[in-house]
């Protein structure tokens, strides 16, 4: 694999090829990050394709004082809440208009997210606990996800949060806190 | 094992999702085909710019012209004068041919 100076340099000369093969180091990651911060394909792929074209507008501005993979999770962090705030705004905008409009149709449904990488035996329980995710204040769930689902460590979540390794501790601790309460209120035999 | 341990468990073995299909290939035709829009819009903005210089060269070059007539009737004037003067100092003057006339 090609260190970041290579890609940094690649980027930045247009070379057609080093863009196909940044894109399937990272795409996976990228993906995967916002799709568990959004908890929508369509949407994940949508962000995920943002995220790059931000990569590769910005290159030449990128001053390496993190890494590249920390500065990847860091956009995809950014955009991803982003669009959980565009979606929460719409939402709220929609309970308005219905408000005032019988006929209109209900757009936002309810969160019944099926995590498409989960196998199917555990399907029900995955639902549960990003349902019971989906509902963490936002800086909660970006720095869950970071370091529960993919797998960083607390110091690399906070050079990508841009916060100290003991907010980030802390921002785990009343995460972890607030699932627990969540999945507590759950009837008895929910969780297979 | 508590409730949600026993749920980040199950979901360890299998959670990074498939990618969308054709993703990469998408990305980096969106790229391209941003990059190849950008550079129509700095041609189009050259050619903006160089009608603008040229709009502006044939404002200044009517300008000029129009600066042209002006001195030519104050020329035209100056020779009306010259003349005049000279049919007064000739004795061709109109004066004399009004005045022959009220005789």
């Amino acid at each position: 694999m090609k260190t970041d100076s290579e890609f940094i340099e690649g980027l930045k000369s247009n070379e057609p090829r080093l863009y196909a093969e940044f894109v399937g180091v990272f795409a996976s990651r990228v993906y995967n990050t916002a799709l568990n911060i959004l908890q929508n394909k369509e949407e994940a792929e949508e962000v995920a394709q943002d995220v790059f074209m931000k990569v590769f507008q910005t290159i030449d501005t990128f001053d390496q004082s993190s890494t590249l993979k920390t500065w990847i999770y860091r956009i995809t962090v950014n955009k991803s809440l982003d669009a959980l705030r565009y979606k929460k705004r719409a939402k709220r905008w929609s309970v308005f208009v219905n408000f005032f409009n019988d006929e209109g149709e209900q757009k936002h449904t309810a969160v019944d997210f099926v995590h498409p990488g989960v196998q199917l035996e555990q399907k029900e329980n995955a639902s549960i606990l990003f349902a019971a995710i989906d509902k963490l204040p936002e800086r909660q769930k970006a720095a869950f996800v970071l370091c529960q689902l993919e797998d960083m460590s607390y110091k690399e979540a906070a050079a990508t949060l841009e916060i100290t390794v003991s907010a980030v501790d802390s921002l785990m601790s009343r995460a972890k806190k607030q699932l627990r309460e969540q999945l507590n209120l759950l009837p008895y035999g929910s969780i297979k | 094992m508590d409730q949600l341990n026993k749920l980040l468990k199950d979901l360890d073995q299998s959670r990074r999702a498939p990618l969308p299909q054709g993703f990469e290939e998408k990305v980096v035709n969106k790229w391209f085909n941003q990059v190849s829009k950008k550079e129509d819009y700095s041609a189009l903005k050259y050619i903006a710019a160089a009608c603008l210089i040229t709009l502006s060269l044939i404002n200044i070059l009517s300008l000029t012209e129009y600066k042209e007539p002006a001195e030519i009737s104050i020329q035209v004037t100056s020779d009306t004068a010259s003349e005049n003067q000279f049919a007064e100092e000739y004795g061709l003057v109109e004066q004399s041919t009004y005045y022959s006339l009220n005789q």
